[in-house]
């Protein structure tokens, strides 16, 4: 919080030197939000030359399961190969709304309709999301079930042909269990068997299952479902991603990100990089705490954000098309590919691009980078990459090399076996009778967009309510609870109470309710403050999380 | 006489909303009130249309502009200032200076696509820099809708007629059709690019049995 509660404009040399002056001898956390590729591995770069701890502060939904392939394939750097898939499962992914490269995301499911090879797409969720709504079919099932269902299906695979047990043999020994039997899974889920095992065919037939970094149970179920049906490295199921080398100086060292705030430092520095975490870290992380107990706190953003405002030092940083981009990753299929050009408008205000921002804090923080601004950082990176003309002129291309061929452990599904299994002893529903389907709408980006008014037209794809937080029950469930449609309700779990009004749909089991992440903001302006409210004040985790919906009036 | 009309795939279709934003920046739709969300204006909008009962439910997510009807569009019938009509190439446009704002023609189009400017909008720094030097901002008190990005044509044509040249094929394209990622819009002459669209075996209009024979035409989903 600034000393005066209120935010006065200093110089950028002023703003360094406080920077420096504040972080000599301190420790220091980094909290890193939706950076570009070149800008995390710079940010990265310097946390790990000061010796300081990186929380990654991106939201879990929609964000690819990093964990699940670390632990599984050695590396976060696989891809769900849509464009070229036949049958896709997708288990609770909403990936049509939520995924890491949304845009992509829309072209393959263009791609899958294109011609006669047509995919097969069904998903596997409690609410009718809008890919369940674009899916062949969806199958009504709890969140906290997902992993039961994956086990399920792996169990039917394995009934159908032996052999593929030999892909991870610790994963189908725990899913050979007759309690995963179709018939027996389908009556405690509530679906039919006969669905489990005509999605164990089409996996069976070269299929893939698709999956985010929500939870992990989730995560590890699916990603062991691709293991069992030999998707891994096959084209239309999980590819290795064949990434451009990276340039000079973005190497190693590199500090790994955590996924909860370091609790062991006293008071830190804290520097926020495109992270939110007043609005976005989820309660189990730490982060909240963290800051609450950060003895400085600096946020790089290109908006006046709830942690900006509450940060003692802001550092305004200029917009994507204020300033020159240059990336570079791998498309869906695996590919390589190169994106840059230059600035498309001229800020609008006294803002710094990403790289010069942070090579700027890397100085006050005494770490000294081989490139002395931007435009060194800009041209060495071109030219490792050979996009030099793309910078100048902008453009996109892609890269001629292959996938690295994927080595994989003895039993790569080993860790998947022990997670699923302690997810399968999570506990259910309690006081709270509702599981929550939190989802996020592709409008809001997870919230960071919800200043912007064309998008709040869009956010609600089932229903037309806007500027307000809505709750989706199935009729049944409103019936019972005596509230009609369109009431002010309170949402509570255990950790927290949240308003919201009521919508009714049949798209949406009856023993759970759905909420939609990116209102309830605090700042942003008079399109996104005090809007609606914020369902991660429910959540502790992105893990399942349990709710009861009452009469607000 | 080029006869211009909009093919929509809701078999492509991923609902991503993109043709929606596209619409209201092109065409400086008025940003909204947050404390008036009733009065939200949207020249696209996706429709939501649940269908059947738990578990056996499915969604069809229709991008909706205005249909452009071809046969006595109903809005034209009861502008008593023809503020609103037909013109030669079945487009049907909205003379804004015209207008009287007596909105008839929200209640006599049954496609719900005519929107009404209840106050004078506002574009608070920065948002008036993206507004759009071709299309007029609209006032309080007229209606507005789709024209399928009408002043784009009148580009296409006097670019092609400063190169001495006839309009080229495709080259008129709305902000809706340019954003779709997935080319589920597609936007053309219906006797030119688009022919044959209307029978092909997935076509269906929406309210069919009016008769108003729209020049948006919907492809189902095919079933697999």
């Amino acid at each position: 919080m600034p000393a005066t509660g209120k935010l006065e404009p200093i110089g950028w040399a002023e703003a360094f030197e406080r920077l420096a002056d504040k972080t000599r001898g301190s420790e220091v956390v980094f909290g890193a939000g939706d950076l570009g590729r070149g800008e995390r591995q710079l940010l990265r770069g310097i946390a790990a030359r000061r010796e300081a701890a990186v929380v990654d502060a991106r939201l879990p939904w929609g964000a690819a399961p990093v964990e699940a392939m670390r632990e599984m394939l050695g590396s976060g750097e696989w891809r769900f190969d849509l464009p070229r898939a036949t049958f896709v499962l997708s288990l609770g992914a909403d990936w049509l709304q939520s995924f890491p490269s949304p845009v992509e995301a829309q072209r393959a499911f263009g791609a899958m309709r294109e011609g006669p090879r047509r995919a097969c797409v069904v998903t596997a969720d409690a609410r009718l999301s809008v890919t369940a709504a674009r899916s062949n079919d969806w199958f009504p099932v709890a969140r906290h079930h997902l992993p039961e269902f994956a086990l399920s299906v792996a169990h039917a695979m394995v009934r159908m042909s032996p052999a593929v047990a030999a892909r991870s043999p610790a994963f189908a020994a725990l899913a050979g269990e007759t309690r995963f039997g179709a018939t027996e899974t389908g009556k405690r889920l509530g679906i039919r068997p006969h669905l489990i095992d005509w999605t164990a065919s089409g996996l069976g037939m070269g299929g893939v299952v698709v999956v985010d970094g929500a939870d992990r149970g989730i995560e590890a179920a699916g990603m062991a479902l691709n293991l069992v049906a030999g998707a891994i490295g096959r084209p239309g199921g999980v590819v290795a991603a064949a990434l451009p080398p990276l340039p000079a100086g973005l190497g190693e060292p590199q500090a790994r990100e955590t996924g909860e705030f370091p609790r062991t430092r006293a008071a830190p520095v804290v520097i926020l990089a495109a992270a939110n975490p007043v609005q976005l870290a989820l309660a189990g992380s730490g982060f909240r705490e963290g800051l609450a107990r950060a003895s400085f706190v600096v946020s790089l953003s290109p908006f006046l954000d709830e942690s900006a405002e509450r940060a003692d030092l802001v550092l305004p940083v200029s917009t994507p098309l204020e300033s020159r981009n240059l990336t570079w990753g791998c498309t869906l299929d695996g590919r390589g590919f190169v994106s840059a050009g230059p600035a498309a408008v001229k800020p609008l205000y006294d803002t710094l691009e990403w790289p010069e921002a942070l090579l700027r804090v890397g100085r006050a923080l005494s770490v000294e980078l081989p490139w002395k601004d931007a435009g060194a950082y800009f041209a060495a990176a071109a030219e490792a990459l050979s996009a030099q003309d793309l910078l100048k002129k902008g453009g996109f291309k892609s890269l001629e090399q292959d996938p690295a061929p994927p080595s994989l452990p003895a039993d790569p599904g080993a860790w998947a076996a022990e997670t699923v299994r302690s997810a399968l002893s999570r506990p259910g529903p309690g006081a709270f009778p509702l599981g929550l389907a939190v989802h996020v709408p592709l409008a809001f980006l997870g919230g960071s967009g919800a200043h912007l008014p064309y998008l709040h037209g869009i956010a609600q794809v089932s229903g037309r309510e806007i500027w307000q937080t809505v709750v989706e029950l199935h009729p049944d469930t409103a019936r019972a609870l005596h509230i009609p449609e369109g009431a002010p309700v309170w949402v509570d779990s255990a950790r927290g109470s949240i308003q919201a009004v009521l919508r009714l749909r049949q798209g949406i089991r009856p023993d759970s309710a759905g909420l939609a992440l990116g209102l309830g903001r605090k700042a942003l302006g008079a399109f996104a403050a005090e809007r609606g409210t914020n369902p991660l004040d429910l959540v502790e985790s992105a893990e399942p999380a349990f709710v009861r919906v009452r009469g607000a009036t | 006489m080029s006869r211009w009309g909009m093919a929509v795939d809701l078999d492509r279709c991923t609902a991503c909303g993109a043709c929606t934003v596209a619409c209201a920046q092109e065409n400086n739709v008025a940003l909204g009130n947050p404390d008036r969300p009733d009065q939200l204006i949207r020249w696209m909008e996706i429709l939501p249309a649940e269908r059947g009962k738990y578990p056996e439910v499915s969604a069809r997510l229709a991008p909706s502009p205005c249909q452009h009807c071809d046969r006595e569009p109903p809005c034209a019938r009861v502008c008593p200032v023809y503020a609103t009509y037909r013109n030669v190439e079945g487009l049907i446009p909205q003379i804004y200076e015209q207008c009287i704002g007596c909105r008839y023609c929200v209640n006599a189009c049954p496609y719900t696509c005519k929107h009404f400017n209840w106050s004078r909008p506002e574009f608070p720094a920065p948002f008036e820099r993206g507004l759009n030097p071709d299309v007029s901002v609209r006032n309080a008190g007229v209606m507005e809708k789709c024209n399928f990005c009408y002043h784009r044509l009148q580009v296409v044509r006097d670019t092609a007629a400063q190169e001495g040249r006839e309009p080229k094929l495709g080259e008129y394209r709305t902000a809706c059709q340019e954003s779709c990622p997935t080319k589920a819009i597609r936007f053309g002459d219906l006797d030119g690019e688009l022919e044959g669209v209307r029978e092909n075996e997935r076509a269906f209009t929406l309210l069919e049995d009016l008769g108003l024979m729209p020049k948006v035409i919907y492809l189902k989903e095919k079933t697999s």
